[in-house]
Order: structure tokens, then C-alpha cells, then sequence
């Protein structure tokens, strides 16, 4: 079974997780972890069907620690949304399980700006500059003082 | 800063001639092949009688598969994600594959520095916080590997301002272990909770702030060369027209 794994810090909120079915599960297999061990507030919305028969049992799962942030086989028809207290260690595993009617899963969060990732760039350096162009200019003044 | 001559010479009190390797600590007498792996990356600058001979004896035969990225060996280097699933946690993973992408061109490479950024400036008291610091204390070589990635990305203020504080606070001013860089630093409060392993400065460690401590002098030597040389260049430029003119 595919195993995706995806750091909290790196996704733009919200962001859909596509549904990875196994023998087991309608969807499993997709984990989130945090790359700073802090606590969060994740909001896990499933789109799923609102025909009252059709029932479908979800759950978030954290196997690193072995508990349940969404209580095992929870009951849901039509979309649902669940607001979970996450403390950041572990993995945070939404689950679906086998014959459900869930379309799709969505999770957002708001990361608070001392936690967001940004990308570094190579900082400025003038020195290869600053040999250049002393290079040129020295270069142009013994040339142009020829020519006189 | 790191005190490169110091460092050295707590390395030189753990070299047995008999073993042709350093030994791990100064109360541990093992000739682990990765400790001296490291200092071989080191002595080739600052001893290459020593480094030759640790290739030569207790490495002959030995792969780093991480710290070989320093060797430029990219084939050997398992890069993180293949360590593990979940390496953006871990601050030395995420430094390794940071090398890896940027000896490679990687696009994500930006984005390992800025995770690491993150991890370090946590809560700006100097220390890189990872999964592991709450379990092992604040580590050195992390900070060590942060400074060295600043470095390759010119990032020098910040790099610097890290190796004076590895330098402050990891390196031992005196006894046995002088000169020597610790592993980890333990806020007193935790004392009694945690392994003592880590508390003794070693041949790992020490090797490892000594290659940062190198990798930063050198770039500050390299830019402050091309700064000099163009103003040389100017200068006699201008000399020589001004004699031509005369």
C-alpha cells in the first residue's frame, strides 16, 4: 500500500488529501506530521454522502503514540466538519473506513507566522562583483591612460 | 567562535599511535570507524600526516553513508527520505539532504534551510528545537550543520552569530577536556533525567564544529579576498594611469 507522508509546514491551508484505498480502508495510508512539535488546530472536513442510510465511519488515527485524535469508527452522513486539538507529535492519520461514502477530505489550519515555513535564498554576495568590477575599472583607466 | 586550536589540540590528547585513531572521549577508549571518518575530514586540512594514516588503518574499508556528503560522495549518501519517511522532523536529516539538494541543484533545498530556520528560531534563545530535543537535550552538531548550510548559502551574520554560541556554550574552557566541543548541552534543571553520554566533549562533535568553524572562515576569507583584489585592481588601475599621464 502507498504510504504518503506530508509535512504540515510545507502544505498551503486548506489542501485536499486524494482518497488512497487499500483492503481495509476507503482511504488510509495518509499521513501528516509536523515538522515543529507544537500544538495545533486542525479542522478535517469530509465530503460525503447525505443520504441518511448511507452512513460512513471515519477516524483519525496517530500510530506513533497508538490513540485515536478522532475517535475510532465515528459515525457521519452528509459533509461533516470536526475541529481536533492536535498537540504536533506524532502523526495525524485521517481514516475512512471500507464502504463508506466519502467523496473527499479536506484539512485547513492556520499556522501562526513564527511556524511557517518560507523558503531561503542564497544570501547576496558583492565580493565576486566587487572583483569584477574592480577588474574592469582598473583595466579601463590603464587603457583609456594609454591612448593619451 | 570556535576556537580551532583548541579544538585541535583536545582532538591530538585522544590520537593513540598505537590504534592510528582517535579515540571517542577522553574516559572512553573505543576507535569508532564513524568518529574517525569525521576527523579524517578535518585532518586533511589541519594534519595530513594523521589523515593519511586514519585512511590508510581504520577506514580503509569504511562508507559514511551521511557525513560522505562532505566528501562530495553522492553516490554513497543515502539521502533522508530513504533514512526515514518523516526526516523533516529530525534537524541533522534535514540538514544532510539540504547538502544533497544543493550539491544536486534540488529545487527543495530553499525549503530545508527555511524548516531549519524555523526549528532554530523557535523561540530565539540559540537552540535548534527538533523531535528529538525534548528527549536528548540541545545538540551541537545540529547547530553545527545549521551554520555550515548558512554558509553554503552566503548567509554569513547568522552562521557566524551560531558558531559563537556553539563556542560559548559546547566548548570546554578547561580540565581534561579542554578544547574539546560537547554533544549536548542540559539546562540544569533537567540534570539527573537525561543519559550523561552527551555531556562529554568528542572526537564526533568536536570534528564536526571544527569542519563548520573552517567551512565559515574559509567563505569569509574567499569574499573578503575578491573584496580586497577589486579594490587592488581599481587602485592600481588608477596608479598606473596617473604614472602614464605623469
Amino acid at each position: 500500500m502507498a504510504q504518503y507522508r506530508y509535512p504540515l509546514e510545507l502544505q498551503t491551508s486548506p489542501f485536499a488529501i486524494a482518497l488512497n484505498p487499500n483492503e481495509t480502508y476507503d482511504h488510509v495510508g495518509v499521513y501528516i506530521y509536523r515538522t515543529l512539535i507544537l500544538p495545533i488546530t486542525i479542522l478535517l472536513s469530509f465530503a460525503a454522502s447525505s443520504i441518511e442510510t448511507e452512513i460512513s465511519y471515519v477516524e483519525v488515527f496517530d500510530a506513533d503514540n497508538d490513540r485515536f485524535l478522532l475517535a475510532e469508527k465515528t459515525a457521519i452522513t452528509g459533509n461533516t466538519e470536526f475541529v481536533i486539538e492536535w498537540d504536533g507529535s506524532g502523526v495525524f492519520e485521517p481514516r475512512v473506513w471500507l464502504g463508506s461514502f466519502v467523496t473527499s477530505i479536506t484539512i485547513a489550519f492556520n499556522l501562526p507566522e513564527n511556524q511557517v515555513v518560507m523558503e531561503i535564498r542564497p544570501g547576496f554576495n558583492a565580493a565576486p562583483y566587487a572583483l569584477a568590477m574592480g577588474a574592469v575599472v582598473g583595466i579601463g583607466l590603464v587603457a583609456t591612460g594609454r591612448r593619451k | 567562535m570556535i576556537d580551532i586550536k583548541s579544538a585541535l589540540y583536545f582532538l591530538d590528547n585522544l590520537w593513540s599511535d598505537e590504534h592510528g585513531a582517535f579515540q571517542e572521549a577522553i574516559t572512553i577508549p573505543i576507535w569508532w570507524q564513524l568518529d574517525n571518518y569525521m576527523a579524517w575530514l578535518v585532518m586533511r586540512k589541519h594534519n595530513p600526516e594523521k589523515a593519511r594514516i586514519i585512511e590508510q588503518g581504520i577506514i580503509s574499508d569504511y562508507i559514511s553513508v551521511r557525513w560522505c556528503i562532505f566528501n562530495d560522495d553522492l553516490v554513497n549518501f543515502v539521502q533522508s527520505p530513504d533514512v526515514l519517511p518523516d526526516y523533516m522532523r529530525y534537524a541533522d536529516l534535514v540538514a544532510l539532504q539540504f547538502f544533497y539538494l544543493d550539491k544536486t541543484k534540488g529545487s527543495l533545498a530553499g525549503y530545508h534551510l527555511g524548516i531549519l530556520n524555523r526549528m532554530y528560531g523557535l523561540y530565539h534563545d540559540g537552540f535548534i528545537y527538533d523531535m528529538v530535543t525534548s528527549r536528548e537535550g540541545y545538540t551541537a552538531y545540529k547547530l553545527c550543520l545549521f551554520s555550515m548550510c548558512l554558509v553554503k548559502y552566503n548567509l554569513m551574520t547568522l552562521a557566524g552569530q551560531i558558531l559563537d554560541w556553539v563556542g560559548q556554550k559546547y566548548q570546554v574552557l578547561e580540565g581534561a577536556e579542554l578544547g574539546g566541543i560537547k554533544t549536548e548541552w542540559i539546562p540544569p534543571e533537567w540534570e539527573g533525567q537525561y543519559p550523561t553520554l552527551g555531556r562529554l566533549a568528542n572526537t564526533e562533535t568536536t570534528a564536526l564544529a571544527i569542519m563548520a568553524q573552517d567551512w565559515y572562515d574559509a567563505k569569509k576569507s574567499s569574499n573578503n579576498f575578491m573584496l580586497g583584489a577589486g579594490v587592488g585592481f581599481g587602485a592600481i588601475g588608477a596608479i598606473t594611469r596617473a604614472r602614464k599621464q605623469k
